[in-house]
């Protein structure tokens, strides 16, 4: 076994999104066990059979560009998602990693989305293309959530779950806050919130603006690379970021007081594990890998329902929590403690190895 | 219909027009000889014949000609006289497809079938094969007419077994006129053939003649593979979205003009409520002057005058003058 391929989106080396990270996580698994993997994304072909959604045309374009390989080409094929929604019907033993599901994800925003958002989500990429790419391959979710949609909509029983890797050697609390909040230019004096993620309604940027409002004295760091204009009631106490290294995403966790992630949806949430990693408390809703972290103490205050069309109920929920975080500061310390060895325990770079060692059968 | 594992036994309903198309003078018989006599009083068939079969291995003179004329012979006992000819090169279908295409384009604009039968596209005979080939294109721009694809040569898979037992000694006699389309060895041909159509018989556990068929609505469903049937889903939703974006977009533009309507109506009614205070006030100024003292006897004054100097009259030009000479003197 010496030869690979992995069929995603976009340039894992170009892109930090998750699917990127966990990508490259992969690449290095691959090398280390001599196995050559090449890389072919979605984006980079053509929409050759002219589909109104450009980029479904390109994803099917990139699975239909393998159709005839057979094993003399490769040993075995690493679909992500719906990215592999072309390659159909498959002729290599493939793997099909989900980082989310878009019919889970289509529910989550289908009350902020325009109707035909919602279907071309749920139908074209859900049904079709992520179906598809599931089809013939053994499958593995990012969470217990991603698995639970796997099956309550695709009725797709046989999933493993390999959680995102977290490297908690890398993320963890830096000791000099000081030095680092001068480095960015955030007072001391100032509570700090986080957000890491797309600037977008399904990540909920349209509730942190409405809890900005709630507290002036707050600073916020948004670290986002895409998404829409962010509108704060003062700009004076707000720093946008984008880009980030690992080694500047660390020093960020590190100056921060708490992480808000507010998301409709998410796969799995590797910024929020990152974070948590780093010793900071996420608020947030329960989504991804935070929804069973929120069912253990003492991290139960830091869940805030999201719920349809009431955004205001959620921004209450959130500014009580953010009261209840800084109230009792044994609490506080404590959640950021045990929020640390979660990950550590549960999301840790070596569990990660060893369980995706044994579904790739690498020896 | 689409579901080819359960067998039919009988033509879909609904049906009154029909197309056969035989690639050779004797083919629409050997597959469909038995259901066109079976339906002949229900539908109207029309036969379409690409070739005159001249390529045949016979060394007669004229075989065209002879081939032509036991057609018309043999769908004369069929009851079939709506007979139409090609004139395609026998044996040259797959260079002549453009031709064979719009041709039946044509054909099939004039005749608006319901159904057509040609042979399958799995057939061994490169011009069966071409012409099933061609049908199967032309559903692309004739989506509603359904395709039967017969059999001719060997067994193949269908999905609708026509019971022509009552109706088998017609199919005979009829292919019985194809002597020299038969290269003389009608019987072996007859013999080969109602075989193969006796052979069905298992299939329905009842012995009798069977012509089989592999009629769809949706033939590509039956032939297309399955990253064709992939790309056909993800086409077809792809479509629906996108009108249903452009819907969105009408009525979000609707919607806009909608409130702008709705603005300038706003402005226009504070307008009118705005000039009717304006007016309202200008009435009740009026209405005060009216009441007043001085208006009352200035009415009273006029209203005398006319009277006492009634346009035209002496007096009136009389007063006029005393009024004037009174001006004058004050002024």
């Amino acid at each position: 076994m010496n030869k690979s391929l992995i069929l995603t989106g976009f340039d894992p080396f170009n892109h930090s999104g998750g699917i990127e990270v966990y990508t490259l996580e992969l690449i290095k698994l691959l090398e280390d066990y001599r196995i050559n993997a090449d890389i072919l994304c979605a984006s980079d072909f053509q929409n050759s059979y002219n589909l109104n959604n450009a980029f479904i045309g390109k994803v099917y374009n990139a699975g239909r560009s393998i159709l005839s390989l057979t094993h003399d080409v490769y040993d075995f094929v690493i679909l992500n998602g719906y990215y592999g929604g072309g390659y159909f019907p498959k002729r290599i033993k493939s793997y099909t990693i989900f980082h989310s599901t878009h019919s889970g994800y289509a529910e989550a925003v289908k009350k902020i989305v325009p109707r035909s958002t919602y279907l071309e989500i749920k139908y074209i990429i859900g049904d079709i293309l992520e179906q598809s790419s599931a089809y013939d391959s053994q499958i593995i979710a990012v969470s217990e959530m991603v698995k639970s949609e796997l099956i309550r909509y695709y009725n797709i029983q046989d999933v493993k779950v390999i959680p995102n890797p977290v490297d908690t050697d890398f993320f963890h609390q830096l000791p000099m806050r000081k030095s680092l909040r001068e480095k960015y230019g955030v007072s001391m004096n100032q509570k700090v919130a986080l957000f890491v993620g797309r600037w977008e309604k399904s990540k909920g940027c349209d509730v942190i603006e409405r809890v900005m409002k709630h507290f002036k004295d707050l600073f916020w760091i948004i670290v986002s690379s895409t998404g829409g204009e962010i509108s704060p009631p003062d700009k004076r106490n707000i720093l946008n970021l984008s880009r980030l290294s690992h080694i500047e995403m660390r020093e960020i966790y590190s100056l921060s007081d708490f992480m808000l992630m507010p998301s409709r949806y998410e796969g799995f949430g590797l910024a929020a594990a990152e974070a948590m990693s780093s010793g900071l408390p996420v608020i947030g809703t329960p989504v991804g890998f935070l929804r069973d972290v929120y069912l253990k103490e003492p991290f139960s205050i830091l869940s805030v329902p999201y719920i349809q069309l009431r955004t205001s109920e959620t921004v209450h929920h959130i500014t009580e929590a953010i009261h209840d975080l800084f109230s009792d500061e044994r609490r506080f310390m404590e959640i950021s403690r045990k929020g640390r060895e979660e990950i550590q325990h549960n999301f840790n770079k070596q569990r990660w190895l060893k369980r995706m060692r044994d579904v790739l059968c690498l020896m | 219909m689409s579901n080819v594992k359960s067998i039919n036994d009988s033509l879909p309903e609904g049906i009154t027009t029909a197309l056969i198309i035989s690639p050779h003078p004797d083919d629409e018989t050997l597959g469909c000889g038995g259901t066109i006599a079976l339906y002949a009083d229900r539908i109207t068939f029309t036969v379409v014949v690409l070739s005159n079969g001249e390529a045949l291995n016979i060394e007669e003179m004229n075989i065209a000609e002879i081939r032509k004329r036991e057609l018309m012979e043999a769908m004369k006992i069929l009851g079939v006289s709506d007979i139409l000819y090609l004139n395609i090169p026998d044996g040259k279908f797959l260079m002549h497809t453009d031709e064979i295409k719009k041709s039946l384009s044509e054909i099939y604009n004039k005749r608006r079938p319901d159904i057509v039968f040609t042979p399958s596209p799995h057939d061994t005979h490169p011009d069966h094969s071409t012409a099933a080939n061609v049908c199967i294109d032309l559903i692309a721009s004739f989506p509603s007419v359904k395709l039967a694809f017969y059999e001719s040569f060997g067994p193949f898979r269908f999905n609708t077994l026509i019971d022509i037992g009552d109706v088998v000694n017609i199919k005979n006699k009829s292919l019985n006129k194809y002597h020299y389309s038969m290269l003389k060895k009608e019987d072996i041909f007859i013999s080969s053939c109602l075989s193969l159509n006796k052979a069905k018989s298992v299939v329905k556990l009842n012995e009798s003649f069977y012509e089989a068929f592999l009629i769809s609505d949706d033939i590509r469903e039956l032939f297309s593979s399955p990253e064709e049937r992939l790309l056909q889903s993800i086409k077809s939703a792809d479509t629906i979205v996108s009108h249903l974006q452009e819907a969105e977009s009408v009525i979000a533009n609707n919607n806009n003009t909608i409130k702008e309507m709705t603005n300038r109506i706003q402005n226009l009614e504070s307008l009118l409520a705005e000039t009717t205070n304006s007016t309202n006030e200008l009435i009740q100024k009026l209405d005060l002057i009216e009441g007043s003292f001085l208006w009352k006897c200035a009415t009273f004054y006029y209203k005398a005058r006319d009277i006492l100097f009634p346009m035209g009259s002496r007096r009136k030009w009389l007063f006029s003058k005393v009024v004037s000479l009174i001006k004058k003197m004050f002024s």
